[in-house]
């Protein structure tokens, strides 16, 4: 059998054919020309240039911008407090010119941001006339967004979502508008509904998170410092990919078809199943590529393509919501009592199972010390699931009924 | 030779640290003869509490600066780490190092908390030797509120650290900072004074610990063993050390010797500018009772080891040292009191072998004079003398540095205990 892989990948987003799902997000990575071109050229299905805005708009950028932080040692999340672009409009617009004249079969794509109907129109027109794909607009930009109130993102109240979104929409005309929302509301499905409401066609979901990356204990000034003081960041990375999950989850659950383009901590093509299985129509990236390249396609790609093959999957749009449905409320789900079953011939008798149901569990779980081995106590058993987190082996703790 | 040395510095120490799984009931910890609190420390270090794992490790092991770089690891807390069994063990002994390179200790506690004892308040104990055996004991017992006295008949303290293991091994500074944390307790120090009879000192002590090692060699009793260039190994090691300009090895070296201690002086000869070295050892490579990290330096220095070959004979031709006459031994199936096969002399296999000098490190023996206090010992680090404790080489024979503290520590409470009581 010849598998044509190119073919499992392909998918339609609101009427634009994308080679495969990943897009590379309103961030760095677009922001210059070269870059975005090269990011095309390493086999992304598209860029969605970085937020761009009209000339009155100011951008006052300051430095450093990026941190990040670990645990252990280890990369954790990483936070930014960049701004819009400092490219205005008509610099965005000769890009896309150039752009789709070199990428005809790519997705060109770009985010915008304004203050005021007339702005929000304009800037839509004039990204229309230059031949955008697709139109972003960012009402939720951690740093600076223009909320209907100070300080507040546009994002976080519906009725200014509604409003903003269809003038937005109605300079688009047919071209498609999806409005980027944030996790940061009591009822994102609100937000949602407002968008859908507006007529814009669909969201993306989400923006980074606002977020205190951290305090240098030494200076106690929190990071990143400016000149001794700092100020909120945007929380990207593998630290939010669950957040986004939900938002995703809550919002494809909440209004079934509404268009999503992901976006929010996939680092790997596992991130990517799993957005894609809560109802993310495509996946956008920016953290993994400012980590790690333009490369980390190759792998997308491949394992998303070797997955889809491996399970079966004649095409990558039949994963969009594919584990929704199995996502429902706590008080649905029904009882059970599964008990904690260990492989002792796996065990390699580090007795963290043990330390960790002492302290964190249920003392259900015994030492026995001339052997070292974990021994469980039936009765005392809730089957939480705790120590199959600790146990350094894989698969050598179960949860299962007995 | 600064290759063979892996490090860990901040760089790498998370990717180190986090390896550890930190297991209950640490089989690390337990097979550490000091005790080090390994999961405890290593998990400072994760969380960048570098000082008080500094502080931790240095409670446990006065000597573990020096144990960062000559501690046989891979036989203790490294051969037990859990990890064995998914891939490979913890660098404990690097993390430690790490530890003490980078932490800031802020001197032994005079007097620590749990340690306390106020009936050793007054009490006064005199310590004989200042190697780790005996400064790990005073550090015990300084620790617990008693006062004491150290007496050293060199003028330098740290025993076969600071005499005897080569700088390449070991380098002063760590040496230094073990012997500078121990100085910050309030321990008195005789240097240059030699004990001749310990019991003497009951009149102005209430215990004596002995820990005075093994300064006497044994001899091989063959022709041409006092030749000039036939080094005892503690000379040579001395002399390697502290002053190797004026000793001259030639071009080709013979050891004669099997243990750690004849390693040591067989990479020494290289860096004494030896182009050949060969050690002769008259068991088996089964036999040989040498830590792995140390056999593995020597041999990747180049050191050619003879198995099943003695020295009959130091060949001297014009008051030089021509070459060393050698028998073959076999090996039969009769185990000898260390419970190894015992070698028979072979006839007929003789050959010698080309040497302009030879170092013998056949064994050490405690000083003759100490010989009363040792035979029969009782157990609990009594001598056979009330009152005179014992402990380190002196008592157990050759071993190693942390062995030797484990032995300061435990006999500093069976010492604690018997000033409770008075029971002998």
């Amino acid at each position: 059998m010849v598998i044509y892989t190119s073919e499992l990948l392909k998918s339609k987003f609101l009427g634009i054919e994308l080679e495969n799902p990943f897009i590379l997000s309103a961030a760095p990575s677009t922001d210059e020309l070269s870059i975005a071109r090269r990011g095309l050229e390493s086999g992304w299905a598209g860029v969605i240039l970085k937020t761009t805005s009209r000339e009155r708009m100011g951008v006052r950028l300051t430095y450093p911008m990026m941190s990040a932080f670990y645990n252990d040692g280890r990369f954790a999340g990483m936070g930014n407090i960049d701004l819009i672009s400092v490219y205005h409009v008509n610099e965005i617009c000769r890009r896309i010119e150039i752009l789709k004249s070199e990428f005809p079969n790519k997705m060109i794509a770009a985010s915008m941001m304004s203050d005021s109907r007339e702005g929000w129109q304009s800037t839509a027109k004039a990204l229309v006339d230059a031949g955008v794909d697709l139109i972003e607009c960012s009402f939720s930009c951690p740093q600076g967004s223009a909320g209907e109130e100070p300080g507040k993102m546009l994002a976080q109240n519906a009725n200014a979502t509604r409003q903003a979104a269809s003038w937005v929409k109605e300079a688009a005309g047919s071209t498609p508008v999806l409005i980027k929302i944030t996790p940061m509301v009591t009822d994102v499905v609100a937000i949602a509904r407002a968008v859908k409401e507006s007529g814009a066609d669909g969201v993306t979901a989400s923006n980074s998170i606002p977020a205190l990356m951290g305090v240098d204990i030494e200076t106690l000034t929190p990071i990143p410092a400016v000149n001794g003081f700092s100020t909120y960041s945007g929380l990207t990375g593998q630290a939010i990919k669950p957040v986004t999950l939900r938002t995703v989850a809550e919002i494809a659950g909440g209004l079934p078809g509404f268009p999503i383009s992901g976006n929010g901590g996939i680092m790997n093509w596992k991130g990517s199943v799993e957005l894609l299985a809560v109802g993310a129509s495509n996946v956008q990236i920016c953290t993994a590529v400012m980590l790690n390249g333009f490369g980390i396609i190759e792998d997308l790609c491949h394992g998303l393509q070797n997955y889809l093959v491996r399970k079966n999957i004649a095409n990558v749009s039949r994963l969009v919501g594919a584990a929704l449905g199995k996502i429902t409320d706590h008080s649905n789900l029904p009882l059970r009592n599964p008990k904690s079953i260990i492989n002792l011939d796996t065990c390699i008798n580090c007795g963290k199972c043990y330390i960790s149901c002492r302290d964190g569990g249920h003392e259900a779980i015994g030492w026995i010390a001339d052997s070292r081995l974990p021994k469980v106590d039936r009765e005392k058993c809730v089957g939480c699931g705790l120590c199959a987190l600790v146990c350094p082996i894989p698969d050598c703790i179960k949860i299962a009924e007995v | 030779m600064e290759s063979l040395k892996r490090n860990i510095d901040k760089s790498n120490l998370y990717t180190e640290a986090a390896r550890c799984l930190s297991c209950y009931d640490p089989p690390c910890q337990k097979a550490c003869p000091a005790s080090v609190p390994v999961p405890a420390f290593i998990r400072a270090l994760l969380s960048g509490n570098t000082d008080y794992a500094d502080e931790i490790v240095r409670e446990a092991n006065p000597m573990i600066s020096t144990c960062g770089e000559v501690c046989p690891a891979e036989d203790y807390c490294m051969k037990v780490c859990t990890r064995n069994q998914l891939d490979r063990p913890v660098e404990i002994r690097l993390l430690h190092k790490f530890a003490t390179d980078y932490g800031e200790f802020r001197g032994h506690k005079a007097v620590s908390d749990s340690g306390f004892n106020p009936e050793l308040a007054g009490k006064k104990i005199a310590i004989v030797g200042a190697g780790p055996a005996g400064l790990s004991c005073a550090v015990s017992l300084k620790s617990a509120g008693a006062s004491v006295t150290v007496y050293e008949k060199s003028g330098n303290l740290g025993g076969v650290p600071h005499n005897e293991i080569p700088e390449s091994r070991l380098p002063r500074e760590n040496l230094g900072d073990d012997l500078q944390a121990i100085s910050s307790l309030d321990i008195r120090l005789e240097m240059d004074i030699e004990i001749g009879n310990p019991e003497q000192l009951l009149g102005s002590f209430d215990a004596v610990f002995l820990s005075s090692g093994l300064p006497t060699e044994k001899r091989l009793n063959v022709p041409g063993e006092d030749h000039i260039q036939v080094y005892r190994v503690l000379e040579f090691l001395r002399r390697a050390k502290s002053s190797p300009d004026q000793i001259r090895v030639g071009e080709r070296v013979v050891v004669v010797g099997g243990g750690n201690v004849s390693l040591d002086a067989a990479c020494a000869a290289y860096r004494l500018g030896a182009k050949e070295v060969h050690l002769l050892y008259r068991r088996g490579v089964k036999e040989m009772k040498v830590w792995e990290s140390e056999l593995r330096e020597a041999t990747e220095l180049g050191v050619m080891i003879h198995y099943l070959t003695f020295p009959k004979e130091f060949m001297i031709k014009d008051s030089r040292l021509r070459a060393v006459l050698c028998g073959r031994n076999q090996l039969s199936d009769e185990i000898d009191a260390s419970g190894r096969r015992k070698p028979i002399p072979l006839d007929g296999f003789d050959f010698t072998l080309p040497g302009d000098s030879a170092v013998v490190a056949i064994g050490l023996n405690p000083d003759g004079k100490m010989a009363k206090y040792i035979s029969d010992r009782v157990e609990g680090y009594r001598s056979k003398v009330r009152a005179i404790f014992l402990g380190g080489d002196i008592a157990t024979g050759e071993g190693t540095i942390v062995e030797a503290v484990r032995q300061g520590k435990e006999a500093a409470q069976a010492i604690n205990a018997f000033l409770k009581d008075g029971q002998w």
